[in-house]
């Protein structure tokens, strides 16, 4: 590329309004957020095809739980967000500091409870056992995608504690926000797909 | 009516985060609505679906606010 023609682009650049570079922000999300669907719908087929109309016995109550826990930190995620768009600094740390609090508590529940008490083993009856298999893929993967916005919201609040974000500038708590309601999404799909579809077989919990 | 800039801002956040808390509610009703359906359907893989497909709804369009792709706005 020409120094004029690389002059000209970046050029080009600099004239991108706010509000454009808002919008290809958030289609950039979103088509981020299509591929990681592709990844989470292949998990779910992978689901259906090895456990069938069945499902293992879940401790009910915790997945219940969890759930809960998971869309109550959503609201709070949904509350941040809101709070720093509309300048209000306080609601939007407090907000934010919930929200990953709640996503901590949703990782001890399925990786620190479920995970130990789950009915399943590696090896069952000598054959590969594709409850084990499947429950731990499932929510081994999400609960990964759970950490990681546990992460990026802790970023988000370290820097939006710093005084970083307003109402002209606030993608990085859009971003983060939108990406934890995804996460919220894929499980809203995941808890009935372990915990209620089909009929549960196996040693019980 | 005649409000200011402040008061009307004031209004709609307080709009929002109360969307927000009802759109909450709604989806812990029909996960708990969840619950009680697979013990009566015995696990219909079906309805389940169904009732996951409207939960998806909720939060895409209410908390993800996908409607703001389809526009060059900076707010929801």
């Amino acid at each position: 590329m020409s120094v004029t023609a690389h002059a000209q682009e970046m050029h080009h650049v600099e004239e991108i309004s706010p509000a454009r570079r808002l919008y290809m922000n958030r289609l950039g999300l979103w088509l981020f957020i299509i591929s990681e669907s592709f990844l989470f719908g292949g998990i779910l087929v992978a689901r259906f095809y090895l456990w069938g109309t069945t499902r293992p016995h879940l401790d009910q109550a915790l997945g219940m739980s969890v759930t809960i826990l998971l869309l109550a930190s959503s609201f709070f995620a949904n509350r941040a967000e809101i709070a720093i768009k509309h300048d209000d600094r306080k609601t939007f740390l407090q907000s934010i500091l919930i929200t990953i609090t709640l996503g901590l508590l949703f990782l001890v529940g399925v990786v620190g409870m479920e995970w130990r008490t789950a009915p399943v083993t590696p090896m069952m009856d000598g054959e590969f056992n594709v409850y084990g298999a499947v429950l731990f893929f499932m929510t081994g993967m999400h609960a990964f995608h759970v950490l990681t916005g546990v992460i990026l919201l802790a970023i988000v609040a370290r820097l939006g504690a710093k005084g970083h974000y307003g109402p002209t500038n606030f993608w990085g708590v859009e971003g983060a926000v939108v990406y934890w309601h995804f996460v919220d999404v894929v499980w809203v799909f995941f808890y009935p797909a372990l915990y209620l579809m089909g009929t549960a077989v196996g040693p019980v919990h | 009516m005649d409000q200011t800039p402040s008061a009307t801002d004031k209004t709609k956040k307080q709009f929002l985060y109360r969307r927000g808390l009802i759109v909450l509610i709604a989806l812990i009703v029909l996960e708990i609505f969840d619950y009680f359906m697979a013990q009566w359907s015995n696990g219909s893989i079906t309805i389940l679906a169904v009732l996951a497909l409207i939960n998806a709804v909720l939060i895409i369009q209410y908390y993800m606010h996908v409607a703001t792709l389809f526009s060059l706005e900076g707010d929801h």
